[in-house]
């Protein structure tokens, strides 16, 4: 997922790191979720004049809760099998960050057709980051992919991957190397995250550059 | 009484909640850059399990199963989960402003903290009574408590390391994460 892009860098990642660790289960997930954004969405959009501003929250709380709800009824009947390896992760889809925060952010800002094309668009990128992250696991920590032999059985797999920690490690590789790719274009992804670096030329790219990009908008 | 000591080890040290099951890694990164917003926190999510726990159960027993609506669970619990974490906002902002604005966004954030949702529903899940409910709340909210006031503690010390460039920031985070998830690991040898 695109960092700039997401309510939050943070947000959204946690059933990513969850317990499943294939990235067949990983990417079925994240379909969920892009169903799931998508679904939810034009609800704000459509409810946005009748919902009072002070109780938005905890209205959009119960439209997330109630679609999840039947979501997971849904999977339950259909789709024993992932019901069974997603678990717990499936009802704390009401907890994920990424549907309130773009639901503040923009469906209730919009109108109920962009709504849904920005969910879809957040849920293709949550679907693309959580295989990814599955990806990496599986093929290090089991030496398969989408449980298929891709790694020589002589070759041991890394279990640590499979387990707990790996989810943190592949995270931090991951966002690491995105880090490394923007410094070496431009230095915005470091000063955002961590203040002044002492490097005051890049520094001054990096402020710069918002401008630029508001100068692009301004011309379409 | 035994069974009420296993059940507040596994959900603190064996089954962490955040190092084990990853709920909760939203405020976990985000405020544990200060060691006293951290454990401000950790005490307010104490506080917002055990009662959670307490009144979902309550809530389950008596209201969602006689009446056979048990798959209205997730509403019924984070609606209940809501209503808690504003009372606890209103009381800190009343009482104790400097901790209330050191938590900034994270305190309504405590809302959608998958751990506080997430032992409800484990709860409901393990048939725990309403005694065990309570204890895996409370003990879970600990265990959060934990991790988080290590992380910052380990943070505060990250901060003046000199790091490569694209480490700083969340990496560096995540992987201290790692290394302490690795650590709690050992817990499960625990014989039990």
């Amino acid at each position: 997922m695109e960092r700039e892009s997401g309510p939050d860098p943070d947000a959204g990642h946690v059933p990513g790191t969850g317990g499943l660790h294939e990235s067949l289960q990983r990417y079925r997930h994240g379909s969920v979720h892009t169903g799931g954004p998508g679904a939810f969405e034009p609800g704000h959009s459509l409810l946005r004049k009748v919902i009072p501003d002070d109780v938005r929250l905890p209205a959009y709380i119960v439209i997330v809760a109630s679609l999840v709800t039947v979501t997971e009824l849904l999977i339950e009947a259909y789709l024993p099998s992932l019901y069974e390896a997603l678990g717990i992760y499936i009802p704390l889809i009401v907890v994920n960050c990424i549907i309130l925060g773009r639901a503040e952010a923009y469906a209730n800002k919009a109108t109920p057709g962009l709504a849904v094309m920005d969910g879809i668009g957040m849920g293709l990128g949550f679907t693309a980051a959580l295989t990814l992250a599955g990806l990496i696991r599986e093929v290090l920590g089991s030496g398969t992919a989408f449980g298929l032999q891709v790694l020589p059985k002589s070759v041991e797999p890394i279990a640590i991957f499979v387990q707990p920690p790996g989810a943190f490690l592949v995270f931090a590789l991951i966002i690491a190397i995105m880090n490394a790719i923007g410094i070496k274009t431009r230095q915005r992804e470091l000063v955002e995250s961590d203040g002044c670096d002492g490097n005051c030329a890049a520094c001054q790219i990096a402020c710069d550059h918002p401008k630029i990009e508001e100068k692009e908008e301004e011309k379409q | 009484m035994t069974n009420l000591l296993l059940i507040i080890i596994t959900c603190a040290l064996i089954n962490n909640v955040v190092l084990n099951q990853f709920l909760g890694i939203c405020s976990f990164l985000g405020v544990s850059k200060q060691m006293k917003a951290s454990a401000s926190l950790g005490g307010a999510v104490i506080f917002v399990i055990t009662i959670a726990s307490a009144v979902a159960s309550l809530l389950y027993k008596y209201i969602l199963e006689p009446f056979e609506i048990t798959y209205m669970k997730t509403i019924v619990f984070i609606l209940v989960i809501a209503a808690l974490v504003q009372i606890v906002e209103m009381f800190l902002k009343k009482k104790s402003p400097a901790v209330y604005k050191a938590l900034g966004i994270y305190l309504p954030l405590i809302t959608t903290n998958c751990a506080v949702l997430g032992v409800a529903l484990t709860n409901v899940q393990n048939e725990y009574t309403f005694m065990e409910s309570v204890i895996a709340g409370f003990g879970t909210g600990v265990g959060y408590t934990i991790a988080i006031v290590l992380l910052a503690g380990i943070r505060s010390r990250i901060n003046e390391e000199d790091l490569p460039a694209p480490l700083r920031g969340a990496p560096i985070v995540m992987i201290s994460a790692a290394l302490m998830s690795i650590a709690f690991m050992g817990f499960s040898g625990l014989a039990l």
